[in-house]
């Protein structure tokens, strides 16, 4: 089987997640003007079909790990379809007693939702078996990640800027701020890193 | 003690975790959608009534996760590839329906999303199935 790398995963899944903004910024506002059924069909289910290869990029993964990491991603898995599952119980309760307000198109949050509770615990399960999942793995460093995301995120805000849409922004905004002072954070750690003698670190952290 | 008698000791510890959970479910599920429907609660308490089931469910989802855990290198890979599939289905079937539901093209009933975690439960059980009997 030919090996594949945590670099040419993340390039892949980097590649793939860029595309999918693309689609969904360029041809996604289309959907709702079209008139005709199939072209309405065909551009729905184009974003699906990009995380169809983001799913084969995970399962490539997870077949190239190692038997810990593959420990690892059952936890994380297992763990992913468990908060998914209660938290669309819990939705799918609140929205039948009329507390919430939600139809079915809250479906499209179940793959995202399932992602980030994957890497959260994924991250969490790695920390405690002694790597700290951050610092690359072999692949690009947790900064240049959170660069792209960022900056990904910033033209999906404009965007939802231009077309008025203060749900979506405000949102945006939100989750971008977020990621902004885990920048931070990962900036200092690394200034810290670099500035910091290690054995004072050592004396520190002892004290 | 055989590998046989292993697996059942571990069948046994999971269902003896697993069966009191689900029925848990099965009798608090109707306990708590009849006063939603008949009664008039206070916002508060359709919260708590409306979130009774997801106790039981939380137990369900332990059970599993501990059975997983206790098992052999072989059986954790049918349960990874298990799950790995399962949430592939899973994140594949909602991601797509809720783009043909926000075009319209689909209607968007709001009680859908209740059918996630069963859904999930029951192809998770069809692909263990399958696998299992594949590497027997």
């Amino acid at each position: 089987m030919r090996r594949f790398t945590e670099k040419q995963y993340q390039r892949q899944l980097l590649s793939a997640m860029s595309l999918y903004v693309g689609v969904m910024l360029l041809a996604w506002p289309s959907v709702k003007t079209t008139g005709s059924v199939p072209l309405k069909l065909a551009l729905a289910l184009l974003p699906a079909a990009l995380m169809l290869y983001v799913i084969g990029l995970m399962a490539r993964r997870i077949l190239h790990s190692d038997e810990l990491e593959q420990r690892t991603h059952m936890i994380a898995l297992g763990v992913a379809s468990a908060v998914v599952g209660a938290a669309s119980l819990v939705g799918g309760f609140l929205a039948a007693a009329k507390l919430l307000r939600l139809d079915g198109t809250v479906l499209i949050w179940v793959f995202p939702l399932q992602l980030f509770a994957y890497g959260l615990t994924r991250w969490l399960v790695n920390r405690r078996y002694g790597h700290d999942g951050v610092c690359g793995e072999g692949g690009f460093p947790f900064r240049q990640r959170l660069l792209l995301i960022l900056a990904l995120m910033a033209a999906v805000a404009l965007a939802a800027y231009w077309r008025h849409d203060d749900l979506d922004f405000g949102m945006l905004a939100g989750m971008g701020s977020a990621l902004v002072l885990v920048l931070a954070w990962q900036g200092f750690r690394y200034w810290r890193k670099r500035h910091v003698p290690s054995g004072t670190r050592d004396a520190e952290r002892t004290r | 003690m055989s590998d046989r008698d292993q697996t059942r000791t571990l069948q046994q510890r999971y269902l003896r975790e697993f069966l009191p959970a689900m029925l848990g479910y099965v009798i608090v599920l109707p306990i708590s959608i009849t006063p939603l429907l008949r009664v008039e609660l206070s916002t508060v308490g359709k919260v708590v009534v409306a979130l009774l089931p997801v106790v039981p469910m939380v137990f369900v989802v332990r059970a599993m996760l501990r059975h997983m855990l206790r098992q052999d290198e072989l059986q954790q890979r049918i349960e990874l590839q298990a799950v790995a599939i399962t949430c592939a289905v899973i994140g594949m079937a909602s991601f797509s329906l809720g783009f043909l539901q926000n075009v319209r093209v689909l209607p968007s009933p709001p009680w859908l999303m209740l059918w996630v975690l069963p859904l999930t439960i029951g192809v998770y059980g069809v692909v263990r199935f399958l696998l299992a009997r594949r590497y027997r």
